[in-house]
């Protein structure tokens, strides 16, 4: 009996050019509204002149073996498929918060229209259709990959065997399924923490 | 939970109407069932079922992407990448996805209208479109009499066919293009160069890429096309990535190694890297001498001057790291550079370009696998009867820029207001040069002149600053509801030709740029409505492409509505095309020696000439760098809410070390001040908040470009909406009503207002680069 799939992506930041097409594809594939996000990009200036440089980190939710929101939520609005991809059913979330309270990673959010909690689905949608999600299909570098893990053809397998990843608060022990190769430190560490280099003064509200 | 295989997909594709196969050239796109599919679908998010798609073309920036629009219920929902385009190969980036923003934009015009007191007031009656044809082409026939007083301005004249062939039927000369960040010092450059226009660095198999002043990782004329390449070469091929730049740019962090140059002294840490290989024998004897007009003894000479150590003086960059870079990049095969209109546009922008093609030329790295290549693209066919070109006016040939061969637009704005060329009618299209324009203060004074522009068409989507300014608009499709065929420069070197189509048809009354042209020109009459005899825009588009070898046997147009593009599979890029028939210059050779810069009395070899104003620059004073972004073109995207939320503002970017010399903190607001030459009277200056960074040099302050409207509606002004203001069901989007930058956050402001306008004295271009600024705290 072949393994059961197990849903995962590695981003490769060596790849990525911090170019945003992925906060954009999420935008427009899950209706996401304004002053919300499900995948954005942090980044952190490191450095004194001149030996400045950016890092950056593409975030989403890590939809995570041991999901404490999916634990926490006492309608079971929160829920994980078979293959690891972490749900909301919307009909059943009463938008109490208790899982945005409980991730440890920030990455849910207060639909503003809609009053229920949202977050990245890894577009099972597409996904169930044989697609790719959306920000993997629009990156223009190929920084991220998606696949299934347990399957030792896969791009996702063959990254994770053959690179170096890490993943965000491993010390949470929630197993996190979004893997990142030469990820800085910093950038991992404090996932608060950010700058945007084009816009001040406006990121207690927003996460880019 | 449901498992549909691919096959079930596709059957599901088959099933719903408008899906079409796009696997014909490349194969299934995905072999096995197992595989996720990487590209070109999108699905219902509720019912899983296949949307149906049009191929088309991106018009976000210039790169020309092909893009899908995916549809439900005749609606947009999505836009994604089309997987057969050779440029950007499926993906898209931000702002072609964002597309979608501009064509339901709460604020579209949908609707011709006329100027109701005085211009610029935003005061307009809605008429019908027989009124506003009635009109504008009684004005037209009117002012016929003198058909060079008519002016055209468009945003990229080569992809602007329609309109020059408006412009030409009509009998004036006057199609203008090119404003903002055009590269035409560039494109001259290469011209005189090596007899083609633009040039495109095989980057993906580059071992060696030297980066002067570029950012191809955010903004590029082939932004994904290249980026993409230029990834595959430092991660797949190892190629190792120099930077030289001003400030911290994507790019640069991710190089390998980079460096802070003095502004506008590129042209001198390419020309002493350049004689450092001269000198060091590290030079491709057989292909100077085979290839180029000079010897390696003239050029060794001319060199000379330019000695490491003068560089370290004059640059910043160290005597010691010239001589290793110069001799990894002539010892490491295949090697290229990376320069656009950051490098030239400047003063010396012209010879800026031509130092660093110095480079790949002298290392024989010309358009070989991995070095710089020439252009390949397809020729489009005029449409017969082909409208002569009238001879040529002082604004598409402005005096004391003879060489100047791809337009100045900031000297023929300047012309008119100086009263060398009369004005009857101003058409402008899809253009807003009193945005994009340097000196935007005086653009708008201009468009403000009655006497000056007595009559002012804007063909518009938008009602940005421009149209503000017009006395009839024409309410236009915007690129997701148009049609055209486009090519480009190919980054795979393998020409293609691309179809915009309309995705969708054009929303309420607006109207495609080619019906609004052939209707006028058939009113009009006196001759032009020859050019516009076509039946429909099928009969215009197959024209175009009739000359494109091997299309017509594929299908032709039929093939392009269904696929968007078409390249010849068979085609490998062809290296060395120049040895069958030399270069198209001249002499058939590389024109190191330039007879056309002696004979115009400029500097004939590639030379470094110091910008004055940098040299004697105060404490107090810092060159201003206005740069272009990931998620803005220039005027064109402010209206996108998702790349708005991204970038809505540009604060002020200042080194650390200087903001404490100044005492400037973090977050105060600063004022830049242009300094003026002596004579000009009216202050520009302009605010915006300190960015202190570490990631700038210490005599630059930079600033983004695309932000800063004070017309283009809603979104692009950061105004929250209500759904009751937004007539049209079709516009109405909640999302208009958590607007939420703008008032609080600020929307930015437009830097290139203070730039005076300064073209390049070779190539024509807006010296952008070159402003030199007071700067104060407020």
């Amino acid at each position: 009996m072949p393994e059961k799939k197990r849903y995962a992506m590695v981003i490769d930041i060596r790849r990525c050019i911090a170019c945003h097409a992925c906060t954009v594809a999420c935008k427009a594939e899950m209706a996401v509204p304004l002053e919300v996000n499900a995948t954005w990009l942090k980044i952190v200036e490191k450095g004194a002149f001149p030996d400045t440089r950016r890092f950056w980190l593409p975030r989403l939710c890590n939809n995570c073996t041991d999901a404490i929101c999916a634990r926490n939520c006492p309608t079971k609005a929160t829920y994980k498929r078979e293959d690891g991809i972490v749900m909301v059913d919307q009909h059943r979330c009463i938008g109490c918060k208790y899982c945005i309270a409980s991730c440890p990673y920030d990455v849910r959010y207060i639909n503003p229209l809609k009053n229920i909690v949202q977050k990245c689905y890894f577009c099972s949608h597409r996904v169930d259709a044989g697609l790719v999600p959306a920000c993997v299909e629009t990156c223009p570098t190929r920084a991220m990959v998606f696949g299934d893990k347990n399957d030792s053809k896969s791009e996702v397998a063959q990254l994770l065997a053959s690179n170096a990843t890490v993943v965000i608060k491993k010390e949470m022990q929630t197993d996190p399924q979004v893997f990142y190769i030469s990820a800085d430190e910093t950038a991992m560490s404090n996932i608060e923490e950010e700058i945007n280099y084009y816009t001040e003064g406006s990121l207690a509200k927003f996460r880019f | 939970m449901r498992n549909i295989t691919r096959r079930d997909f596709l059957k599901l594709g088959a099933a719903s109407t408008a899906v079409l196969a796009i696997e014909t050239q490349f194969g299934p796109i995905a072999s096995a069932a197992e595989r996720l599919i990487e590209g070109g679908r999108s699905v219902n998010r509720t019912s899983g079922l296949p949307r149906s798609f049009l191929p088309s073309t991106c018009t976000q920036c210039p790169a020309g992407c092909g893009n899908m629009g995916y549809i439900e219920e005749s609606r947009v929902v999505k836009i994604g990448g089309n997987t057969m385009h050779l440029s950007n190969q499926g993906s898209l980036c931000a702002r072609g996805q964002a597309g979608i923003n501009a064509l339901y934009d709460p604020d579209r015009l949908l609707k011709p209208m006329r100027r109701n007191g005085l211009r610029g007031k935003n005061n307009w009656e809605m008429i019908s479109w027989e009124e506003a044809y009635g009109e504008v082409a009684k004005i037209l026939a009117a002012a016929k009499a003198n058909p060079n007083d008519f002016v055209f301005m468009t945003d990229d004249l080569d992809q602007d066919a329609v309109g020059r062939r408006f412009t030409y039927a009509y009998g004036s000369p006057n199609a203008l293009g090119g404003t903002g960040f055009y590269d035409a010092n560039k494109l001259v450059a290469t011209e005189l160069t090596w007899g083609a226009a633009g040039d495109v660095p095989d980057v993906s198999k580059s071992k060696y890429i030297l980066v002067f002043g570029a950012n191809p990782l955010e903004s590029n004329p082939q932004f994904v096309g290249l980026a993409r390449r230029l990834i595959n070469g430092i991660q797949q091929n190892q190629a190792k990535l120099v930077v030289f730049d001003v400030r911290l740019t994507n790019t640069k962090t991710r190089a390998n190694e980079s460096h802070y140059v003095n502004p506008g002294t590129y042209a001198l840490v390419a020309l002493s890297m350049a004689n450092v290989i001269m000198q060091e024998g590290l030079y491709d004897r057989g292909f100077i001498e085979q290839w180029t007009n000079v010897s390696p003894a003239q050029l060794t000479q001319h060199l000379a001057q330019y000695t490491p150590e003068r560089a370290e003086a004059e640059t910043g960059v160290s005597a010691l790291v010239i001589r290793r870079i110069a001799t990894e990049f002539a010892n490491t095969h295949p090697a290229t550079t990376i320069s656009d209109a950051m490098l030239s546009n400047f003063a010396n922008g012209v010879q800026n370009e031509r130092a660093v093609m110095l480079l790949n030329i002298i290392t024989g790295n010309i358009d070989v696998k991995g070095g710089l290549c020439l252009p390949r693209k397809y020729d489009l066919a005029e449409p017969a009867p082909v409208p002569p070109v009238p001879a040529p006016s002082v604004l598409t040939n402005p005096p004391n820029l003879p060489l100047a061969s791809h337009g100045s637009i900031e000297k023929a704005l300047q012309q008119i207001k100086e009263g060398k060329q009369r004005v009857s009618v101003l058409m402008t299209h899809g253009v807003n040069p009193a945005y994009s324009s340097a000196d935007g203060g005086l653009v708008e004074d201009m468009l403000r002149d009655e006497k000056m522009i007595p009559y002012h068409i804007a063909v518009t989507p938008f009602m940005n600053e421009t149209a503000l300014m017009a006395d009839i608009i024409l309410p236009e499709t915007t690129f997701l509801e148009d049609w055209e065929v486009e090519v480009r420069p190919s980054p795979e070197l393998v020409p293609y030709v691309s179809l915009r189509q309309a995705v969708v048809p054009p929303m309420e009354s607006t109207a495609s740029f080619f019906d609004i042209a052939a209707k006028l020109a058939n009113l009009v009459m006196g001759g032009m409505e020859q050019y516009f005899a076509f039946k429909t825009v099928n009969d215009y588009l197959k024209a175009r492409i009739a000359n494109i070898p091997g299309l017509a046997q594929a299908g032709g147009l039929e093939y392009l509505r269904q696929h968007g593009v078409w390249y010849d599979p068979k085609t490998r890029p062809n290296y060395g095309a120049f040895m069958a028939g030399g270069f198209r210059t001249p002499s058939g050779r590389i024109e190191v020696f330039s007879p056309r810069l002696a004979e115009k009395n400029f500097s004939a070899l590639p030379s470094y000439e110091p910008i004055a104003a940098f040299r004697e620059i105060k404490d107090d004073e810092m060159v201003l760098t206005i740069f272009d972004t990931a998620l803005q073109t220039d005027a064109k995207t402010a209206n996108c809410m998702w790349l708005d939320e991204i970038q809505h503002d540009n604060p002020i970017w200042i080194n650390s070390v200087t903001a404490a010399r100044l005492g400037i903190l973090h977050g105060d607001p600063i004022k830049l001040l242009r300094k003026e030459k002596s004579g000009v009277a009216k202050e520009r200056s302009i605010i915006s908040t300190a960015f202190v960074t570490e990631g700038i040099h210490e005599k630059v302050v930079a600033m983004a470009n695309g932000v800063g409207h004070t017309a283009f509606g809603h979104i692009a002004e950061g105004e929250k909406m209500t759904l009751d203001e937004i007539e049209v069901p079709a516009l109405r989007d909640a999302n208009v009503t958590l607007v939420w930058w703008g008032h609080k956050d600020g929307i930015g402001v437009n830097a290139k207002q203070i730039v005076p306008i300064a073209p390049e004295p070779i190539g024509g271009g807006q010296a952008w680069g070159d402003m030199v600024v007071t700067i104060a705290k407020v």
